[in-house]
């Protein structure tokens, strides 16, 4: 069945493949067919979904983040003539059940790209006369809602995309996302916060990513305060957390400001576990792996915060040798750990996640990239385990964005790949500092701008998104 | 921690080949209630080593869990379920809030403070 998805129009790039990762939550198997109404851009809230059934509809929209509402097309056209003709070919076997005189019905009007007077909607609504509704109208609490989705052709100057020719729809709602997740959720309100704690809206689209559900298992290896987590166990995941800050992970702020007491906040089960360990040596006995549903995270980018691996700086660096630390200094020290850099910390994240995920299990993280004047091929880090299904961008500054990554385990963890990943460590040790370098993009992010550069590029700086790119933010 | 993080950890520092299972040395153990959820249950169960938890469980406290592993079948079926209550109750509802976990091959102690294992190795054991 085809059903009109119209989705709020923020994160776009995040949308469809909240859809996709939910369609395959509630149970459908192929990848969903989408197909965009006439004359209308990829960018626009309106698009046309397959989904086996209302049911799957309903769910997917209940639980997503960004659907504003998932409906049961029963007409559309340039005009209300067109309209109306649309409505009548549409079968009266679909339509009669949703019109008997037993139910509750109301009609609403929407309209994008421009406000009508309270007289306009009531004229639209009354000229759907040729529709038998039967039941009684409810405003407050209707069985079955109509929507009237009204929009005219404009041009690229109010935050969306052009439309070349006015366009109507007439559904019925079938589902919408519960929105009101997010001022529950907001970090505003969080007990205990640290600098890069994700917010809540991200979270919970992370969390729809992984397709967190009761009875799995959901880890993050990178947990601080524990925000995305929160995420994935308001959706029913058991959920289990490691850093290598043990003041975040152990102490937090205080015996009622902690990770377990964001969880008790929102009267959430607390996780299963969490752990002080480095990423880089994780301490899992041998022969345990396919044990997490999803890992779910968001690694040092090592741009507002830089990830810390065992080891001081200069025993990293080979200037100094590993000590030993005295018996009786023991119990109280803190290793010292150095800089880990970004590109290692992916690659551990991407064996962790090839030996610990069960099969078809998902791997959602972000990734930093900068933005390119020239807009070159970004390389995503690649794994012979994974494959890639979704990327979406976010923009973060003028100088760089973070696209999430959802990956899927195709592949069992083998021997080869155990080998691999343990000479690629031996590679890390050994070239400490070559590899600090590589894909650092600290200094592009910080570096002053050239002010030459400002004066001539900011007329033929083009950029690859659209003038409403604030919407990718 | 619990006895399911507990099953999952071993010693790595360079060199050890038997740092599984760590033994619990325990100074502050206390019981929280953990809602019951089957479907977890069972799929925790084929990853865990038995012997190792049958053994954490009692190092704790708690003796009720049957030496032998039991059969897949029986952990599957939906009929007698006091066998995952046991099971439950040792994997999740069992904490060890303070304590060390020792290597048995090295004796090195990771300790256990406010539930958090801290598995991080000194700067000459990496």
């Amino acid at each position: 069945m085809w059903f009109l998805c119209v989705f709020y129009h923020r994160l776009l790039d995040f949308r469809k493949p909240e859809v996709e990762a939910l369609a395959e939550l509630f149970g459908e198997d192929e990848s969903l067919q989408w197909r965009l109404p006439e004359h209308h851009h990829n960018d626009t809230p309106f698009h046309f979904v397959h989904l086996s059934s209302e049911e799957i509809a309903q769910n997917i929209a209940k639980r997503s983040i960004l659907v504003k509402g998932m409906y049961e097309l029963w007409g559309e056209g340039t005009c209300y003539e067109e309209l109306r003709d649309s409505i009548e070919s549409f079968p009266d076997s679909r339509k009669l059940p949703f019109l008997a005189s037993d139910s509750t019905f109301r009609i609403s009007v929407e309209t994008f790209g421009k406000a009508l007077t309270f007289d306009e909607q009531r004229e639209r609504i009354n000229s759907l006369t040729y529709i038998p509704f039967e039941g009684k109208v409810n405003l407050k609490n209707a069985d079955h809602n109509f929507f009237i989705m009204e929009m005219d052709e404009s041009e690229e100057n109010n935050g969306l995309q052009p439309i070349l020719q006015r366009r109507i729809f007439f559904g019925r709602e079938v589902g919408f996302a519960d929105r009101k997740l997010l001022p529950t959720f907001q970090l505003k309100s969080r007990t205990y916060l640290g600098p890069t704690a994700m917010d809540a809206e991200m979270a919970f689209l992370m969390a729809n990513q992984a397709k967190a559900a009761s009875g799995r298992l959901v880890y993050d290896p990178f947990v601080g305060t524990g925000s995305i987590l929160v995420s994935a166990a308001r959706f029913g995941a058991m959920t289990m957390g490691a850093d290598i800050d043990i003041r975040v992970v152990r102490d937090g702020r205080g015996p009622d400001c902690n990770v377990w007491s964001n969880f008790k906040q929102y009267g959430l089960p607390t996780p299963v576990a969490l752990l002080r360990m480095d990423n880089n040596l994780p301490p899992w006995r041998s022969g345990l792996n396919e044990l997490f549903d999803a890992i779910v995270c968001d690694p040092p980018y090592g741009v507002r915060a830089g990830g810390r691996k065992s080891g001081g700086r200069k025993i990293l660096r080979g200037t100094v040798d590993p000590y030993t630390v005295p018996e009786d200094k023991r119990t109280d020290h803190i290793p010292s750990t150095g800089a880990y850099s970004l590109v290692e910390c992916v690659h551990d994240l991407l064996h962790l996640a090839a030996r610990m995920l069960v099969m078809k299990g998902r791997l959602v993280f972000f990734f930093p990239v900068l933005r390119d004047e020239n807009g070159s091929e970004v390389k995503f880090p690649e794994h012979p385990c994974f494959k890639l299904v979704a990327v979406s961008e976010q923009i973060l500054s003028s100088r760089y964005s973070r696209v999430l990554l959802t990956m899927v385990k195709v592949e069992p963890y083998s021997e080869e790949v155990e080998e691999a990943a343990r000479l690629m460590h031996v590679e890390f040790r050994e070239n400490h500092l070559k590899w600090l370098e590589k894909g650092n993009i600290h200094s592009s992010v910080f570096k002053p701008s050239d002010p030459s550069q400002v004066h001539t590029d900011s007329k033929s700086f083009k950029d690859p998104k659209p003038k409403y790119r604030g919407k990718y933010v | 921690m619990r006895l399911m993080t507990h099953n999952m950890l071993s010693c790595n520092i360079k060199g050890v080949t038997n740092g599984f299972p760590l033994k619990i040395e325990a100074e502050k153990v206390i019981e929280k209630e953990v809602d019951f959820n089957p479907d977890f249950l069972r799929h925790m169960f084929a990853k865990i080593e038995w012997k190792d938890l049958v053994e954490a469980a009692r190092s704790l406290g708690y003796a009720e869990l049957p030496e032998d592993s039991p059969d897949a079948t029986v952990i599957e079926s939906a009929a007698d379920e006091s066998l995952l209550k046991k099971l439950h109750h040792a994997l999740l509802e069992l904490h060890l809030e303070e304590g060390a976990l020792v290597c048995p091959e090295t004796g090195r102690k990771f300790p256990v403070n406010k539930g958090i294992p801290n598995m991080l190795l000194h700067e000459d054991e990496a």
